[in-house]
């Protein structure tokens, strides 16, 4: 019988090493931690692609906020979903998934914009290349976003994209909500005078 | 249209581009790590072996475990120099002075059975330090130096070209017989109960 994704389903290698982790790849489902656990104790993981097929963007667009430049983000992205696979670590939920990925691209894509080689490149820009001829008033928003400082545009992102709370946000980047909170303020006021009837002056 | 809606519209205008494959490059990572992580890992084992013979090999010199270098303290010029001796080879030694001049020495000795064997660097040592050196001066006198003695034989140098010298400074004394050859190089016995004869020294030195 031809064994299809779905028969890889409950069997996650964690040992990168062996040949059948391939299916951990591929797979389509998750697992259950170790069977002799209780069921309280249960953890759960995505395989691979289902994991890339439904964070892949997130993970890329977060890490395209912080470095600003598309060939890095994707780089970010990649390298994000192989420590995913490296990791040995128990996942509670897909949200835990994604919050851990997000936070891993976020600390990668930080670490690539302080490479020296990337602090004495010649900043391309190309934002305007990849939003040509789209939504005009789109761009002109993501324009002013990526012209906030990299730490505001970060709080930004993950409070207005990925629809994370004060609270949550502060723990993803582990820094206090008060500093989140002035962070969110100082970007709204930010793209006010940058965007003026292009932002309103909710707090939503 | 809220500030949310907004920014993700703005958001959703950023997508990777059509070559972006993570899968196929995760899967080209773990096939790579499986290809080169052997040779990396021998790599590093053989660079740390070889770092760790380097080092043993430092510290047996520095330490000279074996006994293949040796600093000592002999007089030159009268004065009592720290110079270091290391063998070269199973006869030769170098002497190397402060200066960083090097000087070969060594040799062989008789065995009471008539055996020949090279020189130890215990009877190098006792050779440099009862060393006795003549050297002529730029101000054209005849120096002889012993130990911390300088002594100046231009005025005891014979018609027949060579001069015999005493030096007393302890209990023992040496005679000292100091012949000038013919091109202008010495040849120098010593005696602990009398002076060497110069046709003995002459003898030795091939004169």
């Amino acid at each position: 019988m031809r064994r299809g994704p779905q028969a890889a389903s409950g069997v996650f290698l964690k040992n990168p090493s062996s040949p059948l982790n391939l299916f951990a790849l591929r797979g389509v489902y998750t697992v259950k931690g170790p069977f002799n656990q209780s069921s309280e104790e249960t953890n759960m993981r995505l395989s691979l692609q289902p994991a890339m097929d439904r964070y892949e963007l997130s993970v890329f667009r977060a890490a395209y906020y912080i470095c600003k430049n598309r060939q890095d983000a994707e780089d970010v992205c990649q390298d994000t979903f192989l420590a995913y696979f490296d990791t040995d670590r128990d996942f509670e939920s897909p949200e835990h998934i994604r919050a851990w990925l997000l936070r891993t691209a976020i600390n990668k894509a930080k670490n690539v914009c302080r490479a020296f080689w990337r602090r004495n490149r010649e900043s391309l820009d190309d934002h305007a290349e990849l939003t040509a001829g789209e939504d005009p008033e789109g761009s002109g928003l993501l324009d002013a976003v990526l012209r906030l400082p990299v730490r505001c545009r970060t709080v930004m992102h993950l409070f207005y994209y990925e629809d994370y709370s004060v609270k949550e946000t502060a723990e993803l980047l582990g820094i206090s909500e008060n500093t989140v909170k002035s962070q969110l303020n100082r970007g709204r006021r930010l793209l006010k005078e940058m965007l003026r009837e292009g932002w309103n002056d909710d707090e939503s | 249209m809220t500030n949310r809606e907004r920014y993700k519209n703005a958001a959703e205008l950023v997508k990777p581009s059509g070559s972006l494959d993570t899968m196929a490059y995760v899967e080209e990572q773990i096939m790579n790590r499986k290809k080169t992580r052997r040779p990396l890992r021998t790599l590093i084992t053989v660079c740390a072996c070889v770092v760790l013979v380097l080092a043993l090999c430092v510290t047996a010199y520095a330490a000279d475990i074996g006994g293949v270098r040796r600093s000592i303290n002999v007089w030159l010029h009268g004065d009592l120099t720290e110079v270091t001796i290391e063998q070269v080879s199973e006869y030769e030694y170098r002497i190397t002075y402060p200066d960083g001049s090097h000087r070969g020495t060594g040799g062989a000795v008789f065995t009471p059975g008539g055996k020949e064997r090279p020189m130890t660097l215990d009877e190098i040592e006792e050779l440099l330090i009862s060393e006795v050196v003549c050297e002529r001066g730029d101000d054209g006198r005849y120096w002889l130096y012993i130990r911390d003695h300088k002594i100046d034989i231009t005025d005891q140098i014979t018609g027949n070209g060579y001069a015999q010298v005493k030096v007393k400074d302890g209990v023992l004394a040496d005679y000292i017989t100091v012949v000038m050859n013919n091109h202008g190089g010495y040849g120098i016995q010593t005696g602990r109960n009398g002076f060497p004869s110069p046709e003995s020294v002459r003898n030795s030195i091939g004169d």
